[in-house]
């Protein structure tokens, strides 16, 4: 399925404060974007809009899935997935009963074993069934990927998603979403990451979408040059 | 989309385990309504009350302040590490995972009061074998619209600083026609008669608050 995402001028506002303002881009099929810029630039607020966690003030969001539009936010939903540095699992379930409850609650049909593959593609299978929070801060991390995987979404909004992993855990993480189909949006201030994961930059400055650019049209340097002009920026408006 | 009993089951499943492994909602809930009976029957001692006209009153009490107790901490568990963000991400319309949660908060604090029941008739020298099914159908419907109404007002207090505090504070208030209801409806039942119009306005409240929740939850829900 070939899903389409049209942001038009969108805009958002807390009180008095513009979180982001005059908004416009596409996602679609095969976009890998890095999303860069300084703390309070409006990266998180972005990817809160996109996963419909709250409305823009202004402008619109039109979601597409092989060309009809979707406008209902159980549908939207489904086809993406949130991975932040809050893992939103339950510390009370081992890793297994917290997955098969968000299998669950996606409709899906998965068996343990199934379940346990998962968590071996995430280094997670000898740790399946301890409580979550007794799991390292690393560990918890890795579930909360198997968790964003879990429900096969065709865009993923990543939010510092390899936050608390070991060096190994974020080669293995960089190359398990290379082999896979998945389109992501990555927000990271690792700017070595970002270069790494995305075909695609946005750079965000104080609310505003300054650089949009392809991988294909910068050379690092160049790319390195953009991003440290915006994330170095501060939050002072 | 997901269906929605599978969101039902998925619900009441996870937090049945939950309680089962961590036992917080028992134990922060029915210990304190142990607490609060033997307080009132310690003032109803001393103050040579009749024990059969306060039995009412203090099962709705425990029920009031061991519900408000209940619904916070289970509050607090959700929003732990972010769940709560996850349960909105699914893919279910924000309506029925409000009575998935309506019903799972049911099950937990019904549990707690179907035992109170027992306990505060053996404090209060109450009769209720004489007709079990009315005041079980009072406690019930009572419950279930304290709880209807909880699970709203945790959501709207939820991003707030002193959330703790505000949740019994807009609870309470909107909570007062229940208690009437399942105060009045549970003294008739111990009388040994039908309490029929307090039981309909019982019905009729939770229809109201059901029907608010669940087309506003999404609008809640939202940050």
């Amino acid at each position: 399925m070939a899903f389409r995402i049209q942001l038009d001028n969108v805009g958002k506002k807390f009180d008095a404060f513009h979180a982001l303002r005059g908004f416009s881009e596409t996602v679609s099929d095969g976009d890998r974007i890095s999303l860069l810029g300084h703390n309070g630039a409006g990266k998180s607020t972005l990817l809160n809009l996109l996963a419909t966690l709250s409305p823009p003030s202004s402008g619109k969001i039109s979601y597409e899935v092989d060309g009809k539009a979707v406008d209902k936010k159980p549908q939207i939903r489904d086809m993406l997935t949130y991975l932040s540095h809050e893992p939103m699992l339950y510390p009370d379930l081992t890793g297994l009963e917290n997955l098969n409850f968000v299998a669950r609650l996606h409709g899906i049909r998965i068996t343990d074993e199934e379940l346990t593959a998962l968590l071996d593609k995430v280094g997670m299978r000898t740790a399946r069934n301890r409580l979550f929070r007794t799991c390292s801060r690393g560990m918890q991390q890795r579930l909360s990927i198997a968790r964003a995987l879990l429900p096969q979404p065709q865009l993923l909004l990543l939010d510092e998603p390899f936050s608390g992993l070991d060096s190994e855990g974020i080669a293995r993480f960089t190359e398990l979403f290379h082999a896979s189909d998945l389109s992501w949006l990555l927000v990271t201030h690792d700017l070595e990451l970002a270069w790494q994961m995305a075909n695609r930059f946005w750079i965000l400055k104080r609310g505003k979408l300054i650089h949009s650019v392809r991988r294909d049209d910068l050379e690092h340097d160049d790319y390195l040059g953009l991003a440290r002009e915006a994330t170095m920026a501060g939050v002072t408006r | 989309m997901t269906p929605v009993s599978a969101v039902f089951k998925a619900m009441l499943a996870k937090d049945v385990r939950r309680e089962l492994r961590s036992k917080e909602i028992f134990i922060s809930g029915f210990l304190f309504s142990i607490i609060l009976l033997c307080a009132i029957y310690i003032a109803v001692t001393a103050g040579n009350l009749k024990f059969e006209k306060m039995g009412t009153g203090a099962i709705w009490l425990c029920i009031l302040f061991t519900g408000t107790v209940s619904m916070n901490r289970i509050h607090q568990s959700e929003t732990a590490n972010g769940c709560y963000r996850g349960l909105i991400l699914a893919p279910v319309e924000g309506g029925w995972l409000y009575l998935s949660k309506v019903c799972a908060n049911l099950l937990l604090l019904g549990f707690s009061a179907t035992l109170l029941v027992p306990l505060t008739a053996l404090f209060f020298q109450l009769d209720v074998w004489a007709n079990l099914p009315y005041l079980l159908a009072s406690l019930y419907l009572g419950i279930l619209a304290f709880v209807a109404v909880g699970t709203m007002v945790v959501v709207i207090t939820a991003n707030t600083r002193m959330k703790d505090v505000l949740f019994p504070l807009v609870q309470l208030p909107l909570v007062v026609p229940v208690l009437i209801g399942g105060v009045n409806s549970t003294a008739v039942a111990l009388e040994g008669k039908a309490p029929w119009d307090w039981l309909q306005m019982l019905l009729a409240m939770n229809v109201v608050f059901l029907s608010l929740g669940f087309l506003l939850y999404e609008f809640l829900l939202e940050e």
